[in-house]
C-alpha cells in the first residue's frame, strides 16, 4: 500500500470495509439485535506505547487510552470514515448563532454498563469535573476544557454547555471519545482511583483487569441486561468476547508476535514491512494524517535565520518528494502547503497558494544573497519527536549543505530538548504538532501566536493573527484567519516549514474485521468479528 | 562470623547511602524538567510552575533528598508521577520479575559455563577446548540485541515453538533468559578453564593422583574446589552486569521488569522512581557480593572473613 | 665426608625380591614443538626394603624418572617413548587406570619435593592424610581419621592438628604431613623426591631421622632423589648416580663415594668442600649441566670432561662393571 488519499482508500478498501456505503459510518456487518450473539472470541491488540492510566485526561493523552475509550465509552458526536458528524451518545445538538455555547440532546436508550441510564445529568456531571476537578487533571489540554467551560444546565434528556469565551478546539475534543461520559453517581461511593481502576462507560465492553504497573487492560463483553444500546442504534454486531490492550516497545517485537499469531492486531507498522506484512495475507490500513512534521525557525534579529533569505533557501532545497519516498516508504504527504485537503485553511494551488517549491539553484542564489556567514547552525531533535528522526535530520543536513547552508546535529534527550526549545538555544529544530479536528490550531495558535517553543518570531502582523484564533470558534472565521496567515507565511518563511505529513500503518490478522475507523485516525474495536 | 557478617552489614549501610547520595545528584544533573514533562508540551509557565510545586519541586534540594531518605527509611520508596503509582507498589511489581529472569538466565549460564570450562580445561588443546573457546569468543562478541531478534525470528515466527514476547510460564522465560546469560556464560567458560588449567599443574593435584584417586575424582572434586574460586568471586561482581543486561533484552521481549522501568523512568524525568530502582540495583548487588564473599570464605580456608 | 659403614646389605639385597626394574627407560618431553629429552635409556633395579640414592644435578631427569615410575607424567607433555617398568615382575604400560590406581597410594607412594605446594591449601591434613586409606581400604571415614591421627603422632606431630589446614603449619611440618600421607598404607616402595631440598638443615635432619626409622620399622623400600651427597651417605645402601637422563655410575654407597669411576661422580665428591685442613679453593665442574633439548652425542658428559676423546664424542659408554658392586659408563675409567 503506498500513498493514497483518503479517496482512492475508500475505493480499493479490504475486506470489511467494503460495507462502509451501506451503513454510510461503519464497516461493520448489517445485522438486526437479535441475532448479536454474546461472542466467544478474544483478540489480542498491541500498542507502542503504554499508558499509566485509563483515565484520558489525568495523564498526557495516549493512542491506547483512546482506542480503549471506543470500547467502555461513547462519543457524544461521532465521526465517520471521511470526518463527518454524526449522532453518537447525542442524538441532536445546536450551536449557540453566537457560538457561545451548544445544547445537545442525549439520545434515550443508553445505559452505563451499572444499569443506569444516560441522562443530561451525566453529561453535566462530566463536563463539570474536567471544568472543577484540579487535582486529577493538570494536563493543560484539560485545562482549556475549565477555562472555557462556564455554566452547565441539564434538564432531562438536555444539556447545555455555555462557554466564557470562544472555543476554537471545541469541535475536536467533543468529537470521538474525547470526553469519556461517566455516570453522575461515580464518586458516590468510590474514590476517583477506584473509579478510574475499572471505569464504568455506556460502551460495548466493560473492564475485567486493569494492571497500571505493566499497562495491560482487559475488557469483557457487557451483560447487563441493557447491553449496548449502539448495536441496533449503528446496525452493528460482534463476536468478540474478550478484547486485551498490552503493549510491546519495541516494533521488531510487536511484528514477530504478529507473524506468529500470538497477537491480533498492532499499531506503527515500520514502513518497510508493510508491503511484506500485505503478501504474508495480513490487513493494512493506513491512518490519516494527524500530525505534522516540521521545522522551527529561530528567528530572532540576533538569529542566522532571522534572515529571510536563508529561510526560503532552506525551504527551498529540501526535496519534501523524495524524503517521503525514501525514508517512509510513500507512508505519508510531503508538505506542499500548511493544510491538507479538508482541513480549515487549505488553498490550492489553482487558487492562487504559493506552494513549497524544489529548486536547488533558486536556494544557492539565496544562500549567497543573504547575510549567512557559513558558520555551523545548531540543528536539535529529539528521537520521540519521530522515528526516522536520525535519518530525517541527517537528509536534511546533507541536503542543505549542497546549497552551503551549514547545519551542525545534535540529539537531545526529551527532556534536554524541551529545555532547549523554551529557551531559544537552537538554530533550527525538528517538532511535530498534532491536528485539532480539521484544523492545525495548535500550529497556528501556540507555535506562532503565543511563541511557545521560542522561535523569537519579530512579525507582529503574524503572531497577532495567530493569537485572534483563539478569540473565535466560528469556522469561516479561523478559515479566513488561517488563510491570511498562511499566505504570510508563504513568502516570509516564518516561523516553521512544514515537511510532511506522517501516515501511520496499523495491521490487523486477516480473520479480524469490522474495525471502524473514525476519520480514519484511531481504530474502533467496539463491533469487531473474528473468523 | 555471625558478627563479622553484620559489621559488614552495617558498612554496606553506608555505601547505600552513598547511592542514593549520587543518584540523587546525578538524575538531576541531566537536565530536564520533570514538572514540564509532566504538565504537558504545550503548558503554560504558570501551569509549569504548579506542577513544581505539586512535585515538590519547588523546594530547596537538601530537603527534597532527606524528604526522600526519611521516605525510605520508613519504607516508602516515593510516588511516580509518570506512573501515578507508589513506587513501592510499581516495584513491587516489577522486581520479582526482573528477578525470576535474571536467576533464570544467571543460574543456566553458571552451571553451563562451570560445566564447560572444567571439561575444556582437562581436555586443553584438545577439540572440547576449542569449541569452549569458540563459545566464549564468539559469546562475547555477539551482540544481546541481535541474539534476541534471531531468536525471535527462528522460534517464535518461523518455527513457532516458543512465544515471541511477554510473560507466563517457563517457555517465555527461555529466550529472554539464553539471551541475559550469553554474555555470561561466555566470560565464566574461559575464567574456569583458565582456573581449571591453573589448578591441574599444581603439585597438590598430581600428589592426589599419587595417592590412587581416580583421575574424575581428582578432577571434579579436588581441583574443582580449588578452581571454583575464582569463579566465586566472578558471580558476585557479574550478577551487577546481568541485571544491567536485563534492561535490552526486557525491552526486547517485553519483559515486565525493572529493566523497562528505568530506561522509561530516565527519559520523563521520574526522579523518585529511577532514584529508587538504583537503590534497589544496589542492594541487590551489594548482597550478592556479600553472599559471594561468604561462600569464598567457607571453601577457603585460608581467607578469613573481613 | 664420612661414610657410614652400614653392613653391607647390597648382599642381602640382591638376595631378596626386585621390587621394581626399570628397563631401558626413555621420557619425552613436548611442548609448543620443542622436545626434552629427560631420561635416556635408563636402568634401574630397586629391591624389596632397599634404600637407594638417585643422585643428580637439577634436570638430570631424577623426578621424571619418579613420576615415571607413578605412571604421573603430565598429561600430553610427557611420554614414555621406549623402555619399559616392571613391578613385581609385570609391566605397567599394560596396566589399565584402575590397576594402576591401586598401586598409586598402596604399594607405591611418593613425597614431594615442595612441601608448600604438595598439599591441597582446601583440605585439612588429616582429610589429605587419610584420602590413600579411604581409596584403598573398605573402612569407615571415622576410622580412617583415627588412623590418619595416629599417623601425625607417628611423625611427631601432635593429633589433634588433624583438623588443620595446610598454611597453619610450617615447611618442615608439612614435609611431615607428606609422609605421613605417604606412608598411610604402608606401601612397598616410597618414592622420596628432594625431600628435604625445600627446609633448613636441623629441620632436614629431623626429617631424615624420621624417615630413616620409618623405613626401618615399615621395611618399605626407599628411593631417596636428592642432589645432596651427604643425604645419601646418610640414608641409603645403594646410589645410582644420574646424568643426562640416564645412570652413569651405580652401586653401593661405600664404593661409589669412596673409588668414583665416572668423573661427573668425581667431580660432584670433590665438590664438597672440606670442614677440616687446610683451606683450598673450591672445586666445581667446569661447563653447564647437558640440557635435555640439546643432548650432545656420544657420553652427555664429554664436553664437560677433561678426559675426553674421541670415542667419547662419539658412542655413549655403557654401564660396565667395575668390581661386584659396582659399575660406571665411562670409556676412560681410571684402572
Amino acid at each position: 500500500m503506498k500513498k493514497i488519499s483518503r479517496r482512492e482508500f475508500l475505493r480499493g478498501s479490504a475486506a470489511g470495509m467494503a460495507v462502509a456505503a451501506l451503513s454510510g459510518l461503519t464497516g461493520g456487518v448489517l445485522v438486526s439485535a437479535e441475532e448479536n450473539s454474546d461472542g466467544t472470541e478474544s483478540l489480542i491488540y498491541h500498542f507502542s506505547g503504554s499508558s499509566s492510566t485509563l483515565s484520558k485526561w489525568s495523564h498526557s493523552a495516549n493512542y491506547f487510552v483512546t482506542a480503549f475509550d471506543y470500547m467502555v465509552f461513547d462519543p457524544l458526536i461521532n465521526m465517520d470514515e471521511e470526518g463527518n458528524y454524526v449522532p453518537g451518545l447525542a442524538s441532536e445538538w445546536e450551536l449557540f448563532e453566537d457560538g457561545s455555547g451548544i445544547t445537545l440532546t442525549i439520545r434515550d436508550g443508553a445505559y452505563f454498563s451499572n444499569g443506569k441510564q444516560v441522562t443530561g445529568e451525566d453529561v453535566k456531571f462530566t463536563f463539570e469535573q474536567m471544568r472543577d476537578d484540579t487535582e486529577h487533571y493538570p494536563d493543560s489540554v484539560v485545562q482549556n476544557w475549565c477555562n472555557y467551560l462556564g455554566e452547565i444546565e441539564a434538564d432531562g434528556q438536555v444539556v447545555t454547555l455555555n462557554f466564557v469565551q470562544a472555543f476554537p478546539e471545541f469541535w475536536k475534543l467533543i468529537s470521538a471519545p474525547d470526553v469519556q461520559v461517566i455516570p453522575s453517581t461515580a464518586y458516590d461511593e468510590q474514590t476517583w482511583d477506584e473509579f478510574w481502576a475499572a471505569p464504568i462507560g455506556s460502551g460495548a465492553y466493560v473492564v475485567s483487569s486493569w494492571d497500571a504497573a505493566n499497562s495491560i487492560v482487559k475488557v469483557t463483553r457487557r451483560t447487563d441486561e441493557n447491553g449496548w444500546w449502539g448495536y441496533e442504534g449503528y446496525g452493528l454486531s460482534s463476536n468478540v468476547k474478550d478484547i486485551t490492550l498490552a503493549y510491546s516497545t519495541e516494533s521488531s517485537t510487536r511484528l514477530a508476535s504478529l507473524r506468529a499469531g500470538e497477537i491480533d492486531l498492532m499499531d506503527t507498522v515500520p514502513t518497510s514491512e508493510v508491503v511484506n506484512l500485505d503478501n504474508e495475507g495480513f490487513i493494512t490500513t493506513v491512518t490519516a494524517p494527524g500530525n505534522v512534521v516540521f521545522l522551527e525557525f529561530a528567528c530572532g534579529e540576533e538569529d542566522a535565520f532571522g534572515d529571510q533569505n536563508l529561510r526560503e533557501a532552506l525551504s527551498l532545497c529540501i526535496d519534501r518528494d523524495l524524503i517521503v519516498e525514501a525514508l517512509l516508504d510513500g507512508y505519508g504527504y510531503p508538505a506542499k502547503w500548511f493544510a491538507l485537503e479538508g482541513d480549515l485553511g487549505y488553498l490550492s494551488e489553482e487558487d492562487g497558494a504559493n506552494y513549497y517549491q524544489y529548486d536547488i539553484e533558486r536556494a544557492k542564489e539565496l544562500v549567497a544573497a543573504s547575510s549567512y556567514d557559513g558558520s555551523a547552525l545548531n540543528f536539535i531533535y529529539t528521537s520521540s519527536t519521530v522515528n526516522i528522526g536520525g535519518e530525517l535530520c541527517q537528509a536534511i543536513q546533507s541536503m542543505a549543505a549542497e546549497v552551503g547552508i551549514n547545519l551542525e546535529i545534535t540529539v537531545l534527550e526529551t527532556a534536554v530538548y524541551d529545555e532547549a526549545r523554551s529557551n531559544h538555544e537552537f538554530d533550527l529544530c525538528l517538532a511535530a504538532i498534532a491536528k485539532s479536528g480539521n484544523m492545525w490550531y495548535k500550529q497556528a495558535h501556540d507555535v506562532i501566536g503565543t511563541d511557545r517553543f521560542g522561535s523569537g518570531c519579530t512579525n507582529e502582523e503574524l503572531i497577532n493573527l495567530g493569537l485572534s484564533l483563539g478569540e473565535t470558534s466560528d469556522n469561516d472565521e479561523l478559515n479566513e484567519i488561517l488563510l491570511q496567515m498562511y499566505e504570510i507565511q508563504s513568502t516570509t518563511f516564518e516561523n516553521y516549514i512544514n515537511i510532511y505529513f506522517p501516515t501511520t500503518v496499523f495491521a490487523q490478522n486477516s480473520a479480524v474485521s469490522g474495525i471502524q475507523w473514525h476519520n480514519f485516525l484511531i481504530p474502533d474495536l467496539s463491533a469487531v468479528t473474528k473468523a | 562470623m555471625a558478627k563479622k557478617i553484620l559489621k559488614r552489614l552495617f558498612l554496606s549501610l553506608f555505601v547505600l547511602l552513598g547511592v542514593t547520595i549520587v543518584a540523587f545528584v546525578m538524575v538531576r544533573l541531566g537536565g530536564g524538567n520533570p514538572a514540564s514533562l509532566m504538565a504537558g508540551a504545550l503548558a503554560t509557565e504558570e501551569e509549569i510552575a504548579d506542577m513544581e510545586v505539586r512535585m515538590g519541586l519547588d523546594k530547596p534540594l537538601i530537603v527534597q533528598y532527606f524528604k526522600y531518605l526519611s521516605g525510605v527509611l520508613h519504607g516508602d520508596l516515593g510516588y511516580s508521577w509518570n506512573y501515578q503509582m507508589n513506587v513501592t507498589d510499581l516495584l513491587a511489581v516489577r522486581i520479582p520479575q526482573t528477578l525470576k529472569l535474571c536467576f533464570f538466565g544467571f543460574g543456566w549460564a553458571c552451571i553451563f559455563s562451570i560445566i564447560l570450562g572444567i571439561i575444556a580445561g582437562i581436555h586443553q588443546g584438545q577439540p572440547i577446548d576449542f569449541v569452549a573457546l569458540f563459545i566464549a569468543i564468539a559469546g562475547q562478541s555477539m551482540s544481546i540485541v541481535w541474539i534476541s531478534f534471531m531468536l525471535i525470528l527462528v522460534f517464535g515466527v518461523t518455527l513457532k515453538v516458543l512465544p515471541t514476547q511477554g510473560i507466563g510460564g517457563i517457555r517465555y522465560m527461555l529466550m529472554p533468559g539464553l539471551c541475559i546469560g550469553f554474555g555470561y556464560a561466555a566470560n565464566q567458560t574461559r575464567l574456569m578453564r583458565s582456573g581449571m588449567v591453573d589448578v591441574l599443574r599444581e603439585d597438590y593435584v598430581t600428589a592426589t593422583r599419587a595417592r590412587g584417586v581416580s583421575k574424575n575424582k581428582t578432577y571434579f572434586k579436588y581441583a574443582l574446589k580449588n578452581a571454583i574460586l575464582p569463579i566465586i568471586t566472578n558471580i558476585g561482581s557479574q550478577f551487577g552486569r546481568i541485571l544491567v543486561g536485563s534492561t535490552v533484552v526486557e525491552n526486547i521481549f517485553n519483559w515486565p521488569g525493572m529493566g523497562q522501568l528505568i530506561v522509561q523512568a530516565i527519559n520523563m524525568r521520574d526522579y523518585q522512581l529511577v532514584q529508587s530502582i538504583l537503590l534497589v540495583s544496589a542492594c541487590m548487588i551489594v548482597f550478592c557480593n556479600l553472599l559471594a564473599d561468604i561462600a569464598y570464605t567457607i571453601i577457603d580456608p585460608r581467607i578469613t572473613f573481613n | 665426608m664420612i661414610v657410614d659403614k652400614q653392613e653391607n646389605t647390597l648382599d642381602i639385597t640382591r638376595n631378596s625380591e626386585e621390587l621394581l626394574k626399570i628397563e631401558n627407560l626413555s621420557v619425552e618431553y613436548r611442548a609448543s614443538g620443542a622436545v626434552a629429552k629427560a631420561v635416556n635409556g635408563m636402568n634401574l633395579t630397586i629391591h624389596q626394603g632397599e634404600a637407594l640414592g638417585i643422585v643428580g644435578e637439577s634436570g638430570a631427569g631424577k623426578t621424571t624418572t619418579a613420576l615415571s615410575i607413578m605412571n604421573l607424567l603430565p598429561d600430553r607433555v610427557g611420554f614414555v617413548t621406549s623402555g619399559e617398568i616392571y613391578f613385581h615382575g609385570k609391566p605397567m604400560s599394560s596396566m589399565k587406570e584402575k590397576e594402576l590406581n591401586e598401586i598409586r597410594g598402596k604399594n607405591i607412594s611418593m613425597v614431594f619435593a615442595n612441601p608448600l605446594t604438595a598439599l591441597n591449601p582446601l583440605y585439612t591434613v588429616g582429610h589429605q592424610i587419610a584420602m590413600s586409606i579411604i581409596e584403598h581400604e573398605n573402612i569407615s571415614k571415622n576410622e580412617a581419621e583415627k588412623r590418619a591421627e595416629k599417623l601425625l603422632e607417628m611423625v611427631g606431630i601432635a593429633p589433634y592438628r588433624a583438623k588443620n589446614f595446610p598454611h597453619e603449619f610450617s615447611g618442615g611440618m608439612r614435609q611431615r604431613v607428606g609422609i605421613a600421607a605417604a606412608l598411610a598404607c604402608s606401601p612397598e616402595l616410597l618414592l622420596a623426591d628432594e625431600p628435604t631440598t625445600a627446609l633448613d638443615v636441623t629441620i632436614q635432619a629431623q626429617i631424615l631421622e624420621l624417615m630413616k626409622n620409618l623405613q626401618k620399622e615399615y621395611s618399605t623400600a626407599l628411593v631417596m632423589i636428592t642432589h645432596n651427597l651427604g643425604i645419601i651417605a646418610e640414608l641409603c645402601q645403594t646410589v645410582a648416580v644420574m646424568y643426562g637422563g640416564r645412570v652413569v655410575e651405580y652401586g653401593s654407597v661405600e664404593e661409589v663415594f669412596t673409588n668414583p669411576k665416572h668423573f661427573y661422580t668425581y667431580g660432584l665428591l670433590h665438590a664438597i668442600p672440606n670442614l677440616s685442613g687446610p683451606r683450598n679453593r673450591l672445586e666445581s665442574i667446569p661447563g653447564l649441566v647437558a640440557n635435555a633439548q640439546n643432548l650432545p652425542d656420544g657420553c652427555k658428559f664429554h664436553p664437560r670432561c677433561a678426559h675426553c676423546t674421541e670415542r667419547c664424542k662419539k658412542e655413549e659408554p655403557l654401564l660396565m662393571k667395575v668390581s661386584e658392586n659396582h659399575y660406571a659408563a665411562c670409556w676412560e675409567m681410571e684402572g
